[in-house]
């Protein structure tokens, strides 16, 4: 209280050794009042691992950290919230059937005094006089399902901030926030930091940390490389610090698209409420970008294209080759050549207890029988290598579990395990969510390698970076609905941002 | 070169510790099994010798069947209580037709019933979309309800001494009945490890909206794995008719949770996704080895239940811990 920039969280030497890797090598931190510290890094780098041992999930092997000064030792997440240590994860931690004041007071409710009842009153006050200071637009007493996914983050936030909170960890908080809602989010934080607090903010996004963040430190591979002042830095030198080398700018991608031969069609596709007579084609060669604010219809689309049965169409023709298909299940869309890669790998692209090499051959695992009917392993593995070599898949061996590689590596198996079977048609959503700049380069690299070969890809992404340059057609959706198409070759940010949003317009924040 | 060969050395001690929490399962399972073995070994001298020995195992031939088919129900992340209701409708089933067609008619019939309970059970679970717990507890009730209006209570005895005499043949001084265990064991460990349908039970129960999305038709391979252990159940059905010579309704009772239970001390998980028939063998034997202590230790009969109950409860901690190591000494890094 009495200094302004006196420094709240001090990490010094934190060391942290897992089986087989040192995730941590004597890394020092620290983080002031009233300041926004980016922590940047590449998957793998220990960004989380270094906040998770702030914040009691893990224990470290050596170091100290000091909490204004004195010296703590968190055993488990709840001693760091007593401490006034707050996390929120990237995962999204709110109970969606609970109204919004009661997950703001989640575990730490007011009561009558003297009483066992909750003083419901006085929650949604102190929730309406938060919600008004930072100017959102939701009511306390609204059901968190109902808010987008910004909103739920600062409802997160916002229980940190009535639980006292001195340190404010956010993990990748805008990794699952379309570009609008992000700029809202950061507007946020921009107001929050007036309180009396400080904020670790880690994220993959370098515009982001340079644009909101007082400092910015870089880890890489476990160790400390650098801390900068924003203001003084670049996006160039971020990245090379967190690389150890510059990328090659302005990667041009070829195209390969034949214009004249369309290879699938989509007419009149209605599905209640959620999509809206989707019309297009695809040609052969072609990658077509689908894009939108979260939740817009992409997903949809591409589900009910691969004939999952949570989707029930109302109406809709599909054409292969102008021959119409009917596609009810997935096992038909894949025999029918089409392939779904989903924004969920570790929900249900991948088996996370399956060695590489078994979650590689999974689609293709007829390929691999042997003359008697078996499966043969050796082919498995010896087939597996070669992805693993051919998409530079960082992991000890392909008999190694899934679950223990990194977000980026996990998302070039999934690629493999479409690879192998290589459809006409493959649609990917959300490719490149959640894994470092790098690995995004190299599987946009990846994508369109497939179109030389005479594939076709939808690509549905809420991230302009993978569309620009890579698709040739971006189609652009809003509730459900079709609402534009552009050049992909030509397109540009603000293109693609101000058409996605056009149906928000008035509730656009500038920063 | 120098460089090379330390690297390969660090591997191979990753790759032993990474064997080592893969297999933390199957070294827990022997390692109880020993421990018991060697007590009981001990501790009742009329515990080691051949002929209480080959009585376990003989006992323990319908179980061991029956384990196979639980073990393909639970990876593939279903499980069926029904089995102990189905082993005395097909007991029944096979007797009644023994008396009124012959040997090999019952024998047919036995199995047929256990197939079709299996089919019904795999049918509702799929097109229904119930969970299988609900259907295998109605299916319960319901085939230990048709055994019972077949034999209005009373026991099925008089089958024919050279049906009775099947259970104790010998091939070359080996039961027979033995044969048939290991063949049925070969064929399900294979079917499990080198065929796609074995492949695609273990990716089904590990995560079946993957499956779905890898176009795996995870409904058809719940529905068929329902069906394999309606069969096996059909085996052992007729097997434990020739051993008893006579049976009634109430044969079988209890008989799912001492397999099930048998199943998941062997390490299989009831998650889904994690199994092998071969440890499902020492948790048959795990729960034999219990049984016949408490015989031995003439415990009270009425507190031998309680006993093999809290063998389940800790057989499921374990399980949960044990998943729990896992997932702590599997890096999570960010």
């Amino acid at each position: 209280m009495n200094n302004p920039n006196a420094i709240v969280l001090e990490c010094k030497n934190i060391t942290k050794k897992f089986p087989g890797v040192l995730a941590l090598d004597q890394v020092d931190f620290d983080c002031r009042r009233g300041e926004i510290h980016g922590l940047l890094g590449e998957n793998g780098a220990g960004k989380s691992t270094l906040m998770k041992i702030v914040a009691g999930a893990y224990e470290k092997d050596e170091g100290e950290i000091l909490l204004e000064g004195k010296k703590v030792n968190f055993k488990t997440t709840k001693e760091a919230i007593q401490e006034k240590v707050i996390t929120v994860f990237q995962e999204g931690n709110v109970i969606e059937d609970l109204r919004v004041f009661e997950n703001i007071f989640l575990n730490h409710e007011l009561r009558i005094s003297k009483t066992p009842f909750l003083d419901e009153k006085k929650m949604i006050k102190l929730s309406e006089n938060l919600i008004k200071q930072y100017g959102l637009n939701i009511k306390s007493t609204d059901k968190v399902k109902n808010l987008s996914v910004d909103e739920k983050k600062m409802v997160e936030i916002f229980r940190g901030l009535t639980q006292g909170s001195k340190v404010l960890i956010l993990d990748e908080p805008t990794s699952s926030l379309t570009d609008l809602e992000t700029i809202k989010l950061l507007n946020f934080l921009n107001e929050l930091i007036k309180q009396d607090i400080c904020i670790v903010f880690i994220t993959h996004n370098i515009k982001e940390a340079i644009a909101i963040s007082h400092r910015i430190t870089v880890l890489r591979e476990g160790k400390k490389i650098k801390t900068v002042d924003s203001i003084a830095t670049s996006q160039e030198e971020i990245i090379k610090l967190m690389l150890g080398r510059y990328l090659t700018e302005n990667i041009t991608y070829k195209s390969n698209v034949d214009k004249n031969n369309i290879i699938f069609e989509v007419r009149e596709l209605n599905v209640k409420n959620r999509l809206n007579n989707i019309n297009f084609n695809l040609k052969k060669g072609e990658i077509l970008g689908v894009t939108g604010l979260v939740g817009s219809g992409g997903t949809d689309l591409a589900e009910a294209i691969f004939g999952m049965n949570n989707i029930k169409k109302e109406s809709g023709k599909f054409f292969l080759k102008s021959k119409e298909v009917d596609i009810n299940n997935p096992v038909t869309a894949i025999k029918n050549g089409i392939g779904y890669l989903t924004p969920d790998r570790k929900g249900d692209g991948l088996f996370l207890r399956f060695p590489v090499y078994e979650n590689i051959t999974m689609v293709a695992i007829k390929k691999f029988l042997n003359k008697i009917g078996f499966v043969n392993k050796k082919k498995q593995i010896q087939i597996s290598k070669e992805y693993v070599n051919l998409l530079s898949v960082k992991t000890p061996s392909v008999s190694s579990l899934v679950e223990s590689l990194s977000g980026g590596n996990q998302q070039k198996v999934v690629l493999a395990k479409w690879l192998e079977i290589l459809p006409d048609i493959m649609i990917m959503n959300e490719p490149t969510v959640g894994i470092d700049v790098g690995t995004k380069i190299e599987i946009r690299k990846i994508i369109n390698n497939i179109t030389l070969q005479g594939k076709s890809i939808i690509l549905i992404s809420t991230e302009p970076d993978d569309l620009i340059g890579l698709c040739d057609r971006i189609i652009v959706m809003f509730k459900g609905k079709i609402i534009k198409e552009i050049n992909g070759k030509t397109a540009n940010k603000e293109m693609i941002i101000n058409s996605a949003t056009k149906g928000y317009e008035k509730e656009i924040i500038s920063v | 070169m120098f460089k090379e060969k330390t690297h390969n050395a660090g591997n191979s001690i990753k790759n032993l510790k990474n064997w080592a929490i893969g297999s933390l399962n199957v070294i827990q399972t022997m390692g109880v099994f020993l421990l018991i073995f060697t007590f009981l070994s001990i501790a009742y001298p009329r515990f080691f010798t051949i002929l209480n020995l080959t009585n376990i195992i003989k006992q323990q031939v319908p179980n061991l069947i029956v384990a196979v088919g639980i073990t393909f129900i639970l990876i593939s992340g279903e499980i069926d209580i029904s089995i102990g209701g189905t082993l005395g409708l097909i007991t029944i089933v096979t007797a009644k037709a023994v008396l009124a067609w012959g040997i090999f008619p019952g024998l047919i019939l036995g199995i047929l019933t256990g197939v079709f309970v299996g089919f019904f059970n795999g049918f509702v679970v799929v097109k229904g979309r119930i969970p299988s717990f609900i259907v295998t507890l109605g299916m319960m009730m319901m085939t230990r309800s048709i055994a019972y209006v077949i034999t209005r209570g009373f026991s099925i005895g008089g089958l024919p001494e050279s049906f009775k005499a099947f259970y104790n043949f010998r091939f070359l001084k080996i039961p027979v009945v033995f044969v048939i265990v290991i063949l049925i064991y070969i064929i399900a460990y294979i079917a499990l490890t080198k065929t796609v349908f074995g492949k695609q039970i273990f990716a089904v129960g590990s995560n079946r909206k993957a499956a779905d999305l890898s176009g795996i038709n995870s409904n058809m391979v719940r529905f068929r794995t329902f069906i394999v252990l309606g069969f096996l159940v059909g085996i052992a059905g007729v097997i434990l008719v020739s051993r008893l010579g006579g049976v009634q309704a109430e044969t079988g009772r209890g008989f799912e949770f001492e397999v099930i239970s048998a199943v998941i001390i062997g390490g299989c998980s009831l998650y889904g996704g994690e199994g092998n028939v071969l440890q499902s063998i020492i948790g048959v034997f795990i729960i034999a080895l219990i049984r016949n202590g408490l015989n031995l230790s003439h415990m009270d009969l009425y507190w031998q239940e309680f006993v093999t109950g809290s063998v389940i409860i800790i057989a499921v901690l374990l399980d949960t811990w044990r998943v729990r190591i896992r997932e702590r000494m599997v890096l999570s890094r960010g």
